[in-house]
């Protein structure tokens, strides 16, 4: 996958300046601001390798200071003094060379990699010779990217990683503010939003994140062309004050880009381009750097490119991953219901007794059961619940209808399984979806099968049924593998699955899921404004409790 | 049918049960193993394995057997093996590295029962 846009290094930038503005005098303070700044060592030379001047990155990698070097030839840097002679000869010949690796050696004799871009440009009336110099070892930079890409291999957080990015590169660039955000591939939502503002940052998490790429309005400001997009709607602006205050009385946030990345007083933006499209835009606000940006700050911002596209990169992968157990988790009960239907073929050698002949029936139920509801779940995970039928409000009997979802799991369970139920009065609910209701606790007891022991002769699940004040509250219980403090915290999210009790269900036999399960139940529950509790202990089980308003308040008031 | 004994390896249940109906039905002694220990319990006793792949997750089933294939007892680490999983064996290629190809056979879930018999059949030739 082609990531053009951070393909884009420093040293590239400062030698497309170089050519660019060739006729421009070097020395001019705007060029000497870049290569003062420049993250690269430079050495300017002659055309035979006398050292003119170094910039500041140089005396702090190599360990000379500037009046050390100046009129010295350049192959005491070299390890190999005749590879010196060969590159300055090199650079006559052709006028630049690219991206060479080689090795010098720092004033206090130890060896360093490096990647070398040089080129001739005119200064005045002679030509020069500009080194530019990358130094190939890891900064502490680079030590950080790569200890968040391996954190990022752990764990999938974007949100909290992308918040430590920003932090971080807000301490870098000593500002006090940053933003970054990314929409998703088809503009239309926001895939992750970090800043180091705290109260940006709490406005930002209750904002519609909708964009409509097509109302491209082109808005000239301080002479860059950007556009600006807004939720469907376009909109004017002159200078940046207007777009950001237009935004925020909105309460929307809006994004605004160039095709190359526009640079205003205080903020900075480019955009992500995936395979030839805009993917989203980076953004940052700088309070402290003023009216110009530095080859420091590009690199850093390059930085963050990355770690953007290290997310994508992810996000793709755990794509992947998702649909691979999708397809894992229904051709699993396939393949169960297949090979114990061949079991049932008349022609088969099998000899079945009556009590096989009815096991092997339930096995093909549980895998059906089980392919059911896991396509259920991914209904409502890709459509936010709108996938299933939600059927009218009406007055649920609702111990009629925790007998039924029993009954439809008892032929289902192991025949060592036990069902307790205790309900208690006939209490009829105005149940907006009853579909819905029953969802959550088919997921829940469904979970409370899947994660029993299976080690005792007899294995109870209880259910409870009751009515509490205002409030009808039924409690799902088994004595299961349970879990951990830790797995109660993420249980709930989507493609969570409990890590941590994975001793204990090594211990009992595993189960297959998918981690999504409980997070539509939570869908729901969100969705219906019911309250959910869940309370386990790490090998001793797991009890559920959905809290429904009663509606006709049995109060009286 | 030579009295046979073969040790069927699986998290789930559900597969066990039809592998050892069909494997009895044609006169193998069959043992069931749900984990790992139960495994190097019953193995010695054993002369055939068929175990589960992603067992109980990942592709742990294959590192199993390659514990067994540096037992100190020759037909312990000699014990021909069929893998059976929902994977293909061309996606557990990595894995596989470093067992020998004839020591075992690969069926893909779901599978004919006949097609695990021609797999033992097979792999008692190569012997």
């Amino acid at each position: 996958m082609p990531y053009k846009w951070y393909t884009n290094k420093g040293m590239n930038y400062i030698i497309h300046h170089f050519i660019k503005y060739e006729l421009l005098d070097w020395m001019e303070e705007y060029s000497q601001k870049i290569i003062d700044h420049s993250k690269e060592s430079i050495v300017v030379t002659d055309l035979k390798g006398i050292v003119i001047s170094v910039n500041p990155t140089f005396e702090q990698k190599m360990g000379y200071i500037k009046s050390e070097v100046i009129h010295k030839e350049n192959k005491i840097f070299y390890v190999d003094e005749f590879e010196a002679s060969e590159v300055t000869r090199n650079i006559n010949d052709n006028g630049k060379i690219e991206n060479r690796r080689t090795t010098v050696k720092t004033k206090d004799g130890k060896n360093r990699e490096i990647e070398l871009t040089a080129w001739i440009v005119k200064k005045g009336n002679e030509n020069v010779i500009v080194r530019v110099s990358k130094f190939l070892e890891k900064t502490q930079i680079l030590k950080s990217v790569i200890a968040i890409t391996e954190n990022i291999l752990k764990a999938y957080e974007p949100e909290d990683l992308m918040y430590n990015i920003v932090k971080e590169t807000a301490q870098l660039l000593e500002s006090q503010f940053c933003l970054l955000y990314l929409v998703s591939k088809d503009n239309s939502e926001l895939v992750l939003k970090a800043t180091n503002d705290q109260e940006y940052l709490k406005k930002a998490k209750n904002m519609t994140y909708i964009l409509d790429w097509n109302a491209k309005n082109d808005v000239e400001i301080d002479g860059i062309t950007a556009w600006v997009a807004i939720r469907k709607k376009s909109f004017e602006a002159n200078t940046w004050n207007e777009i950001i205050n237009h935004s925020s009385h909105k309460g929307k946030l809006d994004l605004i880009y160039s095709s190359s990345g526009i640079i205003f007083k205080n903020s900075y933006a480019i955009p992500l381009i995936m395979d030839d499209q805009i993917k989203g835009v980076l953004r940052i606000e700088n309070k402290i750097y003023g009216d110009t940006y530095t080859t420091v700050d590009k690199e850093i911002f390059e930085l963050m490119g990355k770690y953007v596209m290290l997310v994508l990169e992810e996000q793709e992968r755990l794509k992947k991953t998702v649909l691979y157990h999708i397809a894992h988790l229904t051709r699993s009960p396939i393949a169960l219901a297949v090979m114990n239907l061949s079991l049932l073929e008349p022609n088969n050698l099998t000899r079945l007794s009556r009590f096989e002949f009815t096991e092997s029936l339930r096995i093909i139920k549980n895998a059906l059961m089980q392919a059911n509801m896991t396509v259920t779940n991914l209904i409502l995970w890709s459509t936010d619940s709108k996938g299933v039928h939600s059927g009218s409000a009406r007055m649920v009997d609702m111990k009629e209808l925790i007998n039924k979802i029993i009954h439809s799991f008892e032929a289902y369970v192991k025949n060592n399984m036990r069902f307790k139920l205790d309900v208690k009065g006939n209490v009829s609910l105005s149940i907006p979806s009853e579909i819905k209701l029953e969802i959550i606790l088919q997921n829940v007891i469904h979970n409370a099968i899947k994660y029993s022991k299976h080690i005792n002769p007899i294995e109870y699940i209880s259910v409870e049924g009751k009515s509490e004040g205002n409030y009808y509250k039924i409690k799902v219980r088994d004595n299961g593998i349970g879990m951990s403090k830790e797995d109660l915290k993420i249980i709930f999210n989507e493609f969570a699955k409990g890590e941590s009790s994975k001793a204990i269900r090594d211990r009992y036999g595993s189960v297959m899921g998918l981690g999504i399960g409980l997070s539509s139940v939570k869908k729901i529950c969100n969705e219906m404004e019911w309250q959910y509790d869940i309370y386990s202990q790490l090998g001793k089980g797991t009890t559920f409790t959905l809290i429904l308003p009663t509606g006709d308040k049995q109060d009286g008031k | 049918m030579e009295n046979k004994t073969i040790l069927v390896a699986d998290d789930e249940y559900g597969f066990r049960f039809p592998i050892r109906k069909f494997l009895e039905s044609i006169g193998y002694n069959v043992m069931e193993a749900k984990n790992e220990q139960e495994v190097f319990q019953k193995v010695s006793e054993a002369d055939f394995l068929v175990i589960d792949v992603i067992f109980p997750e990942k592709k742990e089933g294959i590192d199993i057997v390659k514990k067994i294939r540096l037992d100190q007892n020759e037909k312990i680490k000699n014990i021909p093996v069929i893998f059976f999983s929902i994977l293909s064996d061309s996606m557990c290629i990595e894995e596989l590295h470093g067992l020998d190809k004839r020591s075992y056979s690969w069926l893909q879930k779901p599978f004919e029962f006949t097609e695990l018999n021609k797999a033992i059949l097979e792999l008692k030739r190569l012997r």
